[in-house]
């Protein structure tokens, strides 16, 4: 009997301080109100002071913060879908680790639009184009996107999908096309043209080749009222 | 300094070493932080081996960190308080032999912690199905230039130090202060305050630059090295550690046991 006690009591005791520990847990969990996060984000230090205490971390640092990041939107997505901290935290991530990419489309897809915050993310996305520029295409497109819907500005966001195409990548000529479109809706014909004929001369694929002839023709038309009928001709015509 | 003696004591220490369980404690931790990061990777949604590569390079950085800290420190205070080191020192072993073996027989134990955490961290990345570029190996072996650096630091603090805390926190703040240094801008100051310029520039001089060895990020994100980057930064891990090596041998040699 006392030998089964002896087994028995542990285990009961382990049982009991589990069952009273995991409540207790569930309730804190509870009481983390939206205040409480605020509060707690609050007294997060600026990159600035941050940086030198993390010793050469920091980009270990950013990863965590990430997390978090992902996990505070998906989590205000399901629920009140109001993001306070999203900005600043997508900030800390970049400035702490200048080349982690999918931040920056975050800051693309998601500032603007959902907070409704176009310049933050776009000064988020200069940061990107910096330090990631040369590589991602997306970032150029982002930026130029903002440009485009919150600033209605066409051209710059043609200069951006402009520097984009010029990434190497299988989207390049696509870019192009995209800022031949916006100059030629800008009333700026002559870069519309230059594009074009660019990406005609450049692309190995004879199928964008005739998709991109095919724009050329149309951006000449609003440009000289005429119409060329082929694309040699318009080559000729205007030589790059 | 015999040569013999030098590989007499460092196979001693290896051995010693091996047997120690702080080694196994804080080894066990890094192999499952390593394991562990591969579901860390998953967290970050996107960019995910990166994210697990990062968090490998720093497991063996801090793992590294705790290890000459912990067991370099207590290398030397241990002989000393324990006295075994009189069995040494009476027969005919320079005292500066010791110090040398001490390093080399920790420097080999890490070397080979490094290595079996390599293959786990290589298996992490193909198990994520990763791409683990070579370019991984340049940021490991900076690591290990660096860790080398903080075993002869902490050998130089057990040196002076009269018990193995003091030794310790003093090993820790070498550490703080050596990643400090990157950003000491003497030259925003020059020419405005000569004192506070003077003690940075000391400062300065003083401790290595240790983030010279972190190349981490640049690594994990293929971004390009200078050339000549890596060998000029292990030129600079060797010099270091002769230095804190020479000047350890010279108080030791003359510290009153």
């Amino acid at each position: 009997m006392k030998r089964m006690v002896r087994i028995l009591l542990p285990v009961v005791i382990l049982a009991a301080l589990y069952l009273g520990i995991a409540p207790v847990q569930r309730r804190l969990t509870s009481m983390k109100t939206d205040e409480w996060l605020q509060m707690r984000m609050s007294f997060l230090p600026q990159t600035d002071v941050l940086k030198p205490i993390l010793l050469g971390f920091e980009t270990t640092y950013a990863n965590f913060l990430w997390f978090k990041t992902v996990n505070y939107y998906g989590t205000h997505r399901l629920t009140d879908k109001s993001y306070p901290w999203l900005t600043q935290m997508v900030d800390m991530v970049t400035k702490l680790n200048p080349y982690f990419e999918p931040a920056y489309e975050w800051a693309g897809l998601f500032i603007p639009d959902d907070l409704d915050d176009p310049e933050a993310a776009r000064i988020i996305l200069n940061r990107g184009i910096t330090y990631v520029g040369d590589r991602n295409w997306k970032v150029h497109l982002y930026q130029g996107l903002i440009h485009f819907k919150h600033y209605n500005d066409r051209k710059t966001a043609a200069d951006f999908f402009v520097m984009g195409s010029r990434v190497p990548s299988e989207h390049s000529w696509k870019l192009g096309r995209m800022a031949a479109v916006f100059y030629a809706q800008a009333g700026v014909q002559t870069n519309a043209v230059s594009l074009l004929s660019f990406l005609i001369q450049t692309t190995e694929s004879p199928a964008i080749r005739e998709v991109l002839q095919e724009r050329l023709k149309t951006v000449m038309k609003q440009r000289h009222g005429t119409r060329a009928s082929s694309g040699d001709e318009l080559m000729q015509r205007f030589s790059m | 300094m015999g040569r013999n003696a030098v590989v007499t004591v460092a196979v001693n220490t290896f051995r010693e070493t091996v047997r120690n369980k702080i080694l196994y404690n804080i080894l066990f931790v890094a192999l499952g932080v390593i394991v562990f990061s591969v579901s860390l990777g998953d967290w970050s949604v996107f960019a995910r081996v990166q994210v697990m590569q990062d968090f490998g390079l720093a497991t063996m950085s801090l793992t590294g960190l705790l290890l000459s800290v912990f067991i370099g420190v207590g290398m030397l205070a241990r002989e000393v308080s324990s006295k075994t080191i009189y069995m040494v020192v009476t027969k005919p072993v320079h005292r500066s032999s010791f110090i040398v073996g001490k390093f080399l027989g920790l420097l080999t134990l890490l070397l080979l912690d490094y290595l079996l955490l390599s293959v786990f961290f290589w298996g992490a990345i193909w198990w994520m199905g990763g791409h683990a570029h070579a370019s991984l190996l340049q940021a490991i072996l900076l690591i290990w230039i660096e860790m080398a650096v903080m075993i002869a630091a902490a050998l130089f603090f057990s040196s002076f130090s009269s018990g193995p805390v003091l030794a310790a926190i003093l090993t820790a703040a070498f550490y703080v202060g050596g990643h400090l240094n990157d950003l000491v801008s003497i030259e925003l100051l020059h020419g405005k305050q000569k004192v506070l310029e003077g003690v940075l520039r000391a400062v300065y001089f003083m401790l290595p630059n240790l983030e010279h060895f972190n190349v981490r990020t640049a690594m994990v994100y293929g971004l390009e090295l200078p050339p000549g980057y890596v060998p000029m930064a292990c030129l600079y891990g060797v010099m270091y550690v002769v230095l804190l090596l020479y000047l350890s041998c010279l108080v030791f040699g003359r510290r009153d046991l």
